[in-house]
């Protein structure tokens, strides 16, 4: 590293800066310096005689991460409890009273036709089904020959 | 014992049978370095031997990928000034520290130092420089202290050479008004 003190030059609007001291004012504990590639040395060796998964643990469960997930925790587990004890509504509960079909704003949406259709199918697929016995049973109890029906129609 | 050229080492790191030691070895060149560049951003002692050991793990880890586009010490120097600034930004959240207060808890912590020597003049020199913007300090401290040419400073933090010469002229006329004001 450069050390020619070329500083000077950037201190001469400064006189106060460029005359005082600039001798390091820190100083460290006696034999740190001797001590401390030691330190290094332990720390790197523990490191490396961790299985893998440890470190990966200890990095994951970080004290930082803790909060993060206890909350994410303590939500999944309400989230659980509240859908055990509210299930779902399956397609089969879904009951609609008069009033909330009135109330309900999808109701505009129906094309009236449609129900109307759909009505008319409903109720008289079981009339039809009745009227049509009637018919027969009056056919054969009046022996209507059906080469007269088939004429007229 | 013989000091060894950086090549030399990054030589010996690579082979399997002395990379410890020429790990112990990088270790002893730079340590004294690296820790004075660490303990002048985060002061008090402890931090800047913890600040250290980071540094010297972290560049064990990334050395095998180190690649020698660049000199070690100024790759050095960078871990050692990411890993001083991220244990400041650590500080400021574990403790809740509103961010202008770290400096003046490092101040306050600097007047009760025991590993301090400086005069009087020297400690109001230091709080003077602990009133800088925190990027602005590590300039000032590289080129008032360690005299570390603007293009390696530009290197070790990634900033141009006119920002670095604009930014060490503001702090020094910062420091100037603030040691002659009382």
């Amino acid at each position: 590293m450069d050390t020619n003190d070329y500083t000077d030059d950037e201190l001469k609007d400064s006189p106060l800066l460029k005359n005082m001291s600039r001798e390091n004012p820190f100083k460290v504990p006696d034999g740190y310096f001797e001590s401390f590639p030691t330190i290094i040395t332990e720390r790197i060796t523990s490191q490396r005689s961790k299985p893998a998964w440890i470190i990966f643990l200890k990095n994951v469960f970080q004290p930082k991460y803790v909060v993060a997930m206890l909350v994410f925790a303590a939500a999944l587990t309400s989230g659980v409890v509240y859908f055990n004890q509210h299930p779902a509504a399956t397609d089969r509960e879904i009951i609609l009273s008069y009033d909330d079909l009135n109330n309900s704003n999808y109701i505009a949406q129906f094309d009236e036709s449609d129900l109307i259709d759909a009505y008319l199918s409903g109720a008289n697929a079981d009339k039809s089904n009745e009227s049509n016995t009637e018919i027969e049973n009056y056919l054969l109890d009046n022996q209507t020959d059906i080469s007269i029906i088939e004429n007229e129609l | 014992m013989t000091e060894y050229s950086d090549s030399e080492l990054l030589r010996q790191f690579r082979n399997e049978n002395t990379r410890n030691y020429a790990f112990n070895l990088i270790v002893r060149k730079y340590q004294q370095k690296l820790y004075y560049h660490i303990r002048k951003i985060v002061i008090d002692h402890d931090d800047a031997h913890d600040v250290s050991q980071n540094t010297f793990v972290k560049a064990w880890k990334g050395l095998d990928n180190f690649r020698e586009d660049s000199q070690l010490y100024t790759w050095l120097y960078r871990i050692a000034t990411n890993e001083s600034l991220t244990f400041l930004k650590q500080k400021k959240t574990k403790f809740l520290i509103p961010l202008g207060d770290v400096e003046y808890e490092l101040a306050a912590n600097l007047s009760s130092d025991t590993n301090f020597s400086g005069d009087k003049m020297m400690m109001k020199l230091q709080k003077a420089i602990l009133t800088l913007p925190e990027k602005q300090r590590i300039v000032f401290n590289m080129k008032y202290f360690d005299n570390i040419k603007y293009e390696e400073m530009s290197k070790i933090l990634d900033t141009s050479v006119g920002a670095l010469k604009a930014s060490f002229h503001h702090a020094v006329k910062k420091i100037e008004k603030y040691l002659t004001e009382d």
